[in-house]
């Protein structure tokens, strides 16, 4: 029986990690620096695509056989091709504001799942699988936890101090002499290599991997991670994967008439969290909690005023 | 040659359809800088709606101007409840909120009435909405009903059908009464003055709430407009038909230049065009993907849209 859980569980935490990865990468480019991206899927599928057809085309060809060597030099290829798709979109649509900016994701991630479906090399329509089982739930964890370490680090440097000046305020960023459109750029392009490194995950676990990956739906599904757990933290938006992962799996166990129509209480969910806390839930759990960070915010200032 | 005029004579019509829709996103986006993403289920629901009017023997006249005040009545309380109360807390709630309600719209429609599509005649599905309004149901071979003009312009290589040249006409004639209502009545005036300046539109005295409230009853309205003729055009009423032409038309808006009238519909037609164009030289699998290559070209060049004015951001 726990057998039996445990093996059931495996998947889930498999797509929870996954998950929780891209709303990282997602949570630099909407929580950092303040950029609605509704194409985060599109870089997410790219990088799956392109560390899928390296471990199946190009390892066997330069004689890499090793699998935990592949699947390193696959990570590499999936968050190295992402990036350079997030510099490609990004270089002309980061001149774009707000919506539009949005718009422009959106297209880009509808133009990838179109140009996939018409490369037969990859599946086409019935999308690429016979790929070897490489990345293991460990994988997954080891990479979720190095993504978070840096992404905590990026935050304390220059670079992410002036994503996040860029974000509150774009021309007082910009009149303090910060290069808004590099730090811009570089939250977008960190970002989308995040999110590479999540499709290479995901096509070494599920070994399939179908052009439906880039869809508006899996973008909304990253956004919505990122916005429900809470956008200015990286914690909100590792919560928010939990719940979006988690949510369905469990009303899959609930009484027939709830677990039917449970796309219809997820909705509700969604809905409600905006509602009630329009900050996402993490700062629901700030105000619940007792507050750890504000004894010692106290003792820095008095150690400041004396 | 022919083949050229042929598909554009097409395309007119199903643009004309994606810039019904595209209004209603224009129209919103205008006042709210919202983009209302439930706005596409809207017009799925007006279209199931007007097919189950007609279908229980209501004339096709009554049964739209019954949808427009049901989905428009809908639409108002949608906003009163769901994106009033976030009113000024940024833009990413109100947005996830309406990402939210598409999600539920469309899974709702699915649990009531089944994920198949529906055609005309339409039998009411069995539960709840039988229930209400069985007794309503007529046999179908007692009443005609209503079809767009089966009839042909034959002009040897080039055909043209009644019903794309009504649909055409439609759509161009209600943007026209859209933009003649927002320049010259009292509360389409007020919709502008809204979109222009919020704080000093509500100190002259227009009336906020109930402003934005007829901003979403017109734009859902039109979208039922829209969910009737393609209804009848493709004889099929989907729970999905909101999400694909939604987006296609909320980048119509975009294309065109959101906020402004005409720009929907400008931007519609190019779409629609542009769709029927691909699918005639053979190469109807990238269609999908070529309303959005089109956007972000057009977006790269001319950042505020066809028609649209650029904006200076002041301090």
């Amino acid at each position: 029986m726990l057998q039996q859980l445990l093996d059931y569980s495996v998947l889930p935490l498999i797509l929870f990690g996954i998950t929780a990865i891209q709303a990282l990468g997602l949570q630099l480019i909407l929580g950092g620096a303040g950029l609605l991206s509704l194409g985060h899927a599109a870089f997410y599928a790219v990088g799956g695509y392109s560390a899928a057809a390296f471990t199946v085309y190009a390892a066997p060809a330069i004689g890499l056989t090793q699998p935990f060597f592949v699947m390193l030099a696959a990570l590499a290829v999936g968050a190295l091709s992402a990036m350079i798709a997030g510099f490609l979109v990004a270089v002309p649509c980061l001149r774009l504001q707000g919506d539009y900016l949005a718009m422009a994701t959106l297209g880009f991630a509808e133009i990838l799942g179109t140009a996939l479906k018409n490369i037969d090399a990859v599946g086409g329509t019935r999308g690429f699988s016979g790929i070897p089982k490489l990345s293991s739930l460990v994988w997954v964890f080891v990479v979720l936890g190095l993504v978070w370490l840096m992404i905590a680090r990026l935050q304390k440097t220059g670079l992410g101090m002036a994503i996040q000046a860029t974000r509150d305020d774009e021309i007082a960023a910009r009149s303090l002499g910060i290069n808004t459109y590099a730090s811009k750029l570089s939250a977008f392009v960190v970002g989308s290599s995040i999110a590479g490194l999540a499709g290479a995950l995901y096509v070494h676990a599920l070994q399939f991997i179908s052009p439906d990956e880039a869809d508006f739906s899996r973008s909304v599904i990253i956004v919505l991670a990122v916005v429900i757990g809470g956008m200015t933290s990286l914690f909100g938006s590792v919560l928010g994967a939990l719940i979006l992962v988690a949510v369905p799996e469990i009303l899959r166990f609930a009484p027939d008439a709830i677990r039917e129509q449970r796309m219809i209480y997820f909705a509700l969910i969604v809905i409600f969290v905006m509602l009630f806390s329009p900050k996402g839930l993490q700062s629901l759990l700030v105000k619940v909690l007792p507050r750890r960070g504000q004894s010692s915010g106290r003792s820095a200032s008095a150690g400041g005023q004396a | 040659m022919f083949e050229l005029l042929q598909y554009i004579a097409d395309g007119l019509a199903v643009g004309s359809v994606y810039a019904l829709i595209a209004l209603g996103y224009s129209m919103v986006f205008g006042v709210l800088q919202l983009v209302n993403f439930a706005h596409g289920e809207l017009f799925m629901i007006g279209a199931y709606f007007v097919m189950y009017a007609i279908s229980l023997g209501l004339p096709w006249p009554a049964a739209l101007v019954a949808g427009m005040c049901f989905v428009g009545f809908f639409a108002v309380i949608m906003e009163r409840l769901c994106y009033k109360p976030l009113r000024g807390a940024g833009k990413l709630a109100p947005l996830i909120t309406a990402v939210g309600l598409s999600l539920l719209l469309q899974n709702l429609v699915q649990a009531t009435i089944g994920p198949n599509p529906q055609s005309y005649p339409a039998k009411l599905p069995d539960g709840i909405l039988s229930k209400l309004f069985g007794w309503m149901q007529k046999d179908p071979n007692t009443f005609t009903l209503p079809q767009l003009p089966e009839g042909l312009f034959d002009y040897g290589d080039l055909v043209i059908r009644h019903r794309d040249v009504l649909i055409f006409f439609v759509a161009v004639g209600v943007t026209a009464g859209l933009e003649l209502f927002l320049r010259k009545s009292r509360p389409g005036r007020g919709i502008r003055a809204l979109a222009l300046q919020p704080n000093a539109a509500r100190l002259v005295g227009v009336p906020f709430n109930f402003t934005i409230s007829l901003t979403f009853f017109i734009g859902a309205a039109l979208a039922v407009a829209a969910g009737l003729l393609q209804g009848m055009a493709d004889n099929q009423v989907t729970p999905f038909m909101g999400i694909s032409s939604g987006l296609k038309a909320f980048a119509a808006a975009v294309l065109g230049g959101i906020g402004v009238i005409p720009g929907a519909l400008v931007g519609g037609l190019v779409l629609g065009i542009a769709e029927r164009l691909l699918v005639g030289y053979d190469l109807s699998t990238f269609k999908d993907g070529a309303a959005f290559f089109i956007l972000i070209v057009v977006l790269l060049l001319r950042p505020q849209g066809l028609l649209g004015k650029a904006r200076m951001v002041k301090v």
